[in-house]
């Protein structure tokens, strides 16, 4: 069963590209907008399709993958179900170092780019500080250690929000940081697609350590693998991923941490292997919340970020309360 | 040639100047109370942990071997083991294969076979016993074929029954022209199953040597502070404490 999981992820993926591009307030003709797009003719369906709903789909997917192979590397790498990066501090601190751009013009050198380099910055910062804080009994300590580094980037954001310049601008971080993809376009693929690809294959060139932590840190060692080594560049990968995906579409929490939860049986609970699942069903899962997000009723839309919200919380919960009984 | 050789291993204040040799069909035991140094020496021995000295595997030096062929050629089988997620039996003992970057199931199931798991392999390894993991673990071991097996106390947390066949197994497993170090805390094993022993005593060793020569009433009592009885005349060897010792 577990060579299918990925076939069948990739159909599930394409019947929601289908989806995505043929829901919106308008009804539109898909093929025909997608080929008057791709011919370069200006048409009412070619704008719509392809300047809109492509570019919204396709953040939503790469989005949804950099946050779902950052989780799948996480719990494998701190081997514990519960990783995610929301719940290690990694988006608070790609939060942060995203909206100091907003607000202080830091990095300005880097123009577009910006933004997504200091959410890589503040991404890997949080998660080596909490590592740092975790220290050697990973496993027990690093939610506990995620936890404080989360509370220490939520309290430095609060402090920006607290003194920003004006209402307007306090308003605009807020809603940024409830995450969306809506009103993004085709040019943030620039950041997404090669933060995806990068990151992406530095995790998997780490995928046999993964496999091999499942017996702990000893065991991986003496299996030949340069541990502290591999694990930087696992956390590197996992910055790079949540840094520009945060930057781009603020905090979409849970994905991370669902989405390798529950693919985890269909792969026989073998982290190298759930890594690629990981990625495509978090495409799918935020491409398809997105879906929804455009089917709500018109009026004030409810934000991407506030749907997987929603949607993680109970699965949370849900999973606190099964670890729970495995301790009983 | 000894297939491993320690020469002056030492680590700042956990271990002093431990040298030793192990050769092949050879298991050698590592006794001492809690905290005299014997998972640190495994630990070195395996290339874990940074020491002063020289760790040699038939005559060469780590640095020169290159981690995977010394992951090869060495197995370590930890203190505690548990996977972090619900694996089968078979995908344990394939992690085993990792230095050969293969999953080659007749190494697998040979090495389910010698530890006699071969029933298990499709089951989750987190529904086994205490006894039956420690199997598990082994079989991971064993599958990777090394030539070189670091124990630390295999035996730690067994039932009568798999204590000797644990340790059985690693007398088997020396006995095809491998070598075993394996630490124990139950002496009475280590006579029985150890060619020679290494006892140590806050991080130095105390004594070396084959079991008559090392598992003396003085040398337990200096190092355990404990008056035992011994007796490896009869089969298996008898060794028990009997109080604490009162004259030190």
């Amino acid at each position: 069963m577990a060579r299918l999981v990925t076939p069948a992820l990739v159909m599930v993926l394409m019947l929601i590209i289908w989806l995505s591009l043929a829901s919106g307030s308008t009804s539109t003709p898909v093929m025909a907008g997608l080929l008057d797009w791709l011919a370069g003719r200006t048409t009412l369906a070619g704008t719509i399709i392809g300047e809109i709903r492509l570019a919204r789909t396709l953040i939503a997917i790469v989005v949804g993958a950099s946050l779902g192979l950052a989780g799948a590397a996480l719990q494998g790498l701190l081997r514990n179900p519960l990783a995610d990066p929301s719940l290690t501090g990694a988006s608070q601190g790609a939060a942060l170092g995203a909206a100091s751009v907003f607000y202080f013009g830091v990095f300005s050198a880097a123009g577009t780019f910006a933004p997504a380099f200091a959410g890589l910055i503040g991404a890997g910062l949080a998660l080596t500080l909490m590592l740092f804080l975790a220290g050697p009994s990973r496993q027990a300590m690093v939610i506990m250690a995620g936890l404080a580094i989360s509370t220490l980037a939520g309290a430095a954001l609060a402090t920006v929000l607290n003194f920003a310049p004006n209402p307007y601008a306090m308003q605009e971080l807020v809603f940024w940081l409830l995450g969306s993809v809506s009103e993004r376009g085709l040019e943030h693929l620039w950041l997404l697609v090669p933060a995806l690809v990068i990151g992406g294959t530095i995790i998997w060139s780490q995928r046999r350590l993964l496999a091999s932590l499942s017996l702990g840190e000893q065991v991986a060692q003496s299996l030949g693998f340069a541990y502290k080594r591999g694990s930087r560049l696992i956390i590197l990968g996992t910055a790079l991923l949540v840094g520009t995906a945060v930057a781009v579409a603020g905090n979409i929490g849970f994905v991370g941490l669902m989405v390798p939860h529950l693919l985890r049986p269909l792969v026989g609970h073998r982290p190298d292997r759930l890594l690629i699942p990981s990625a495509l069903a978090g495409g799918a899962l935020v491409c398809f919340a997105d879906v929804m997000v455009r089917m709500m009723p018109p009026g004030r839309e409810i934000k991407l970020g506030v749907l997987t919200a929603l949607i993680g919380a109970p699965v949370f919960i849900w999973l606190v309360w099964r670890e729970r009984r495995q301790w009983l | 040639m000894a297939l491993m050789s320690a020469q002056g291993v030492s680590v700042p204040g956990r271990l002093n100047d431990v040298s030793l040799d192990l050769q092949r069909g050879e298991v050698i035991g590592l006794v001492g109370p809690n905290g005299s140094g014997k998972s640190t020496l495994l630990q070195c021995l395996c290339g874990l942990m940074p020491f002063d000295g020289r760790v040699l595997l038939e005559g060469a030096e780590y640095s020169a071997i290159g981690a995977n062929e010394r992951a090869r050629r060495l197995g370590f089988l930890p203190q505690s083991c548990q996977s972090a997620w619900s694996l089968t039996v078979r995908d344990v003992i394939a992690l085993g294969r990792m230095p050969w970057g293969d999953e080659q199931s007749q190494a697998i199931e040979s090495a389910a076979a010698q530890t006699g798991v071969t029933d298990w392999l499709s089951k989750k390894v987190d529904h086994l016993s205490g006894g039956q993991q420690a199997r598990v673990w082994l079989a991971r071991v064993l599958a990777g074929q090394p030539e070189v097996m670091l124990a630390d106390e295999p035996v730690a947390s067994l039932d009568l029954y798999h204590q000797l066949t644990v340790l059985d197994m690693l007398r088997r497993y020396a006995n095809q022209s491998n070598g075993v170090i394996v630490s124990l805390h139950d002496l009475g094993l280590a006579a029985r199953f150890c060619d020679r022993i290494c006892l140590l005593d806050s991080g130095g060793v105390r004594a070396s040597g084959t079991p008559e020569e090392v598992l003396t009433v003085d040398n337990i009592r200096t190092v355990y502070q404990v008056d035992a009885h011994i007796d490896l005349t009869t089969t298996p060897p008898i060794i028990f404490a009997k109080h604490v010792s009162t004259n030190l």
